[in-house]
């Protein structure tokens, strides 16, 4: 579904990611997993568009989308739920959510897209209580769920979560995880990218472990759960511990 | 749109009435020239309106607009164009109603004033389109900078130009006249209906807006205002909005600068300042950014002690004070809640002062 060949980006004169490849197929659940200033924000979006990438190329669908703009690409079926959540929040929960749906308003009615809202609100049964509410004076986790339902109004062909956890306390990151579990038995493929690996790698089918721009590692999530250096340096576990 | 919509403009329909009545009742008829002149002006506020709160693009440069609207009208439309039109060639033109004798302005043959309003608006378009799309790739201060670039070279070229009249502007501007018996000049005869139609394209603008506000770009405008990442990422098409709404509020100050040429009969280059840019945007945030009526009614209000001289020679002065005030105390402009309860607080507290 979504294939990265060799991609080089960055800011300015700084070069970020160093010659990355990965594929998403449709279906799965990918995790991108690595420390901070890995350059796994960068990667996101420079995919998403945000970011033109300097080479290498990006195809999304059988599409060669590397030259794309941002917008373009949401329109394609890519949809970016940015880290930081990034919510309107000087608008209502509601008005996030039919903001989600920007692009389907040329083509389809209005009633499917409520119908929508619907199903978001079932998916979320806190966003129904605060549908009325300012999306900024939701609580950090509610606005982490209003972003994902966001993106998802869109009905993207492939939902990429940029840090979904950040900042969140660890009961609410397990209930964001279940429900990014949920969405992926709707059907949906999901790209996620993660600083708590531990968390991600038990939803994900298969991992990409990223340092310093470049891809070091990938595999299932099992065998990056057995691989000592993932274990020492994202899971936690102490050398000896491991050795023993 | 249901009656709770439109019970705003009724009302705003009212008050125009109610005003000039009032006006004719207490036999002050003359301040009707400056409410007139307040429309017009008020036309900038509500294009600038939309560019700011909705949108979020700061411009200082919105007095250049005005200034172009006026100055090149009233260069098609006073008697600099007199000898270029006397050749024999142009009487194709003259029956064709492309160029008129003005008999207000010695019989001098220049561009029908419908002409020339075409003409502008199609300059003001191209205009804004040349200015805007290298600009707004710039966010925030950058785009406030390049604008106030954009006014003060606008202003200089008009300051500085034999051909616009220099320091003294362009005089002795042809009303523009509409259905033959009523004209867009300074006419004592036609002050009562020259109010009503300054008002009435205050009207429409407010019309105009409000459709763009409540439809799914104005929501597409907001989402630009909270992040223009975000709103890329769900599709929105960040450059061309942005680009569209600067060359609508443009297009709003040119037509004020237009109509304001006409009815003054004149323009001089303080209209292209820079104070003058600052003053919308003033007015903007003293009427809450994102709040139509609120601009409505702080740009009729303030616009309008300013013409009657209220403060005097510190008339900059005071919008100044009014933009450091405002982002003070009450950033979100006049009309929120936030501010009345601060204010009834502030008066409160002086009340208890006194009664100690």
């Amino acid at each position: 579904m979504l294939r990265v060949r060799n991609l080089v980006s960055g800011y300015g004169n700084l070069t970020i990611i160093r010659s990355v490849s990965l594929h998403v197929k449709a279906g799965e659940i990918v995790t991108i997993i690595g420390g901070n200033g890995a350059g796994k924000t960068t990667l996101l979006n420079t995919i998403a568009g945000i970011i033109q990438c300097r080479e290498g190329e990006i195809v999304f669908e059988h599409e060669n989308i590397s030259k794309f703009s941002a917008d373009k690409i949401a329109a394609k079926g890519l949809c970016l739920v940015p880290e930081g959540r990034q919510i309107f929040s000087d608008m209502t929960v509601r008005e996030n959510l039919e903001m989600g749906a920007y692009i389907r308003y040329k083509k389809e009615n209005k009633e499917e897209i409520n119908t929508d809202i619907e199903k978001m609100y079932n998916l979320f049964p806190i966003l129904q209580n605060r549908k009325h509410q300012r999306a900024g004076t939701l609580s950090g986790g509610e606005q982490q769920m209003l972003a994902i339902a966001r993106a998802l109004m869109g009905r993207p062909k492939l939902l990429i979560l940029d840090e979904p956890s950040l900042g969140l306390a660890p009961i609410i990151v397990q209930q964001i995880f279940a429900i990014i579990k949920e969405i992926r038995n709707m059907g949906n493929t999901i790209l996620l990218v993660e600083q708590n690996a531990k968390a991600a790698l038990k939803i994900a089918d298969r991992g990409y472990v990223m340092e310093t721009g470049q891809i070091l590692l990938e595999g299932t999530t099992s065998e990056l759960f057995e691989n000592r250096d993932v274990q020492r340096a994202y899971l936690g576990k102490e050398y000896r511990h491991i050795n023993e | 749109m249901n009656i709770g919509r439109r019970i705003h403009l009724l009302a705003l329909c009212i008050f125009i009435i109610a005003i000039q009545l009032l006006a004719e009742m207490s036999g002050s008829r003359y301040i009707l020239t400056q409410l007139t002149m307040t429309g017009y002006y008020t036309l900038v506020v509500l294009g600038l309106c939309l560019l700011m709160g909705y949108a979020g693009q700061v411009s200082l440069g919105h007095a250049a607009f005005f200034a172009l609207g006026g100055y090149l009208t009233a260069l098609f439309s006073s008697s600099h164009l007199d000898q270029l039109f006397t050749h024999e060639n142009i009487s194709i033109l003259r029956k064709a109603g492309i160029i008129t004798h003005h008999p207000e302005i010695n019989n001098a043959l220049c561009l029908a004033p419908i002409v020339s309003l075409g003409i502008v608006l199609f300059f003001t378009l191209i205009l804004a389109l040349i200015i805007g799309i290298p600009l707004l790739r710039l966010k925030g201060h950058y785009l406030s900078m390049a604008t106030l670039g954009f006014g003060i070279i606008v202003h200089r070229i008009f300051l500085g130009t034999k051909i616009f009249g220099e320091a003294d502007g362009i005089a002795n501007v042809a009303p523009f006249r509409i259905f033959g018996f009523f004209a867009v000049g300074g006419d004592a005869s036609h002050r009562i209906a020259n109010f009503y139609f300054a008002w009435f394209l205050v009207l429409c603008a407010i019309i105009i807006l409000r459709n763009i506000i409540n439809s799914r770009v104005g929501r597409a405008l907001r989402a630009i205002h909270d992040s223009e990442e975000a709103a890329s990422a769900m599709g929105v098409d960040v450059g061309k909005y942005k680009l569209i709404v600067f060359a609508i509020s443009a297009l709003f100050a040119a037509i004020g600068g237009f109509f304001m040429t006409h009815y003054n009969t004149g323009i001089g280059p303080s209209e292209a300042g820079i104070m003058k840019s600052v003053r919308y945007v003033a007015i903007v945030a003293v009427g809450g950014m994102a709040n139509l009526w609120g601009c409505l009614i702080m740009g009729t209000v303030l616009n309008f002690f300013s013409l009657r001289g209220f403060f005097g020679s510190y008339d900059d002065a005071v919008f100044g004070a009014l933009l450091i005030g405002i982002m003070i105390w009450a950033p979100d402009g006049l009309f929120t809640k936030e501010f009345s309860h601060k204010f009834r607080h502030f008066v409160e507290k002086i009340r208890c002062q006194f009664s100690k």
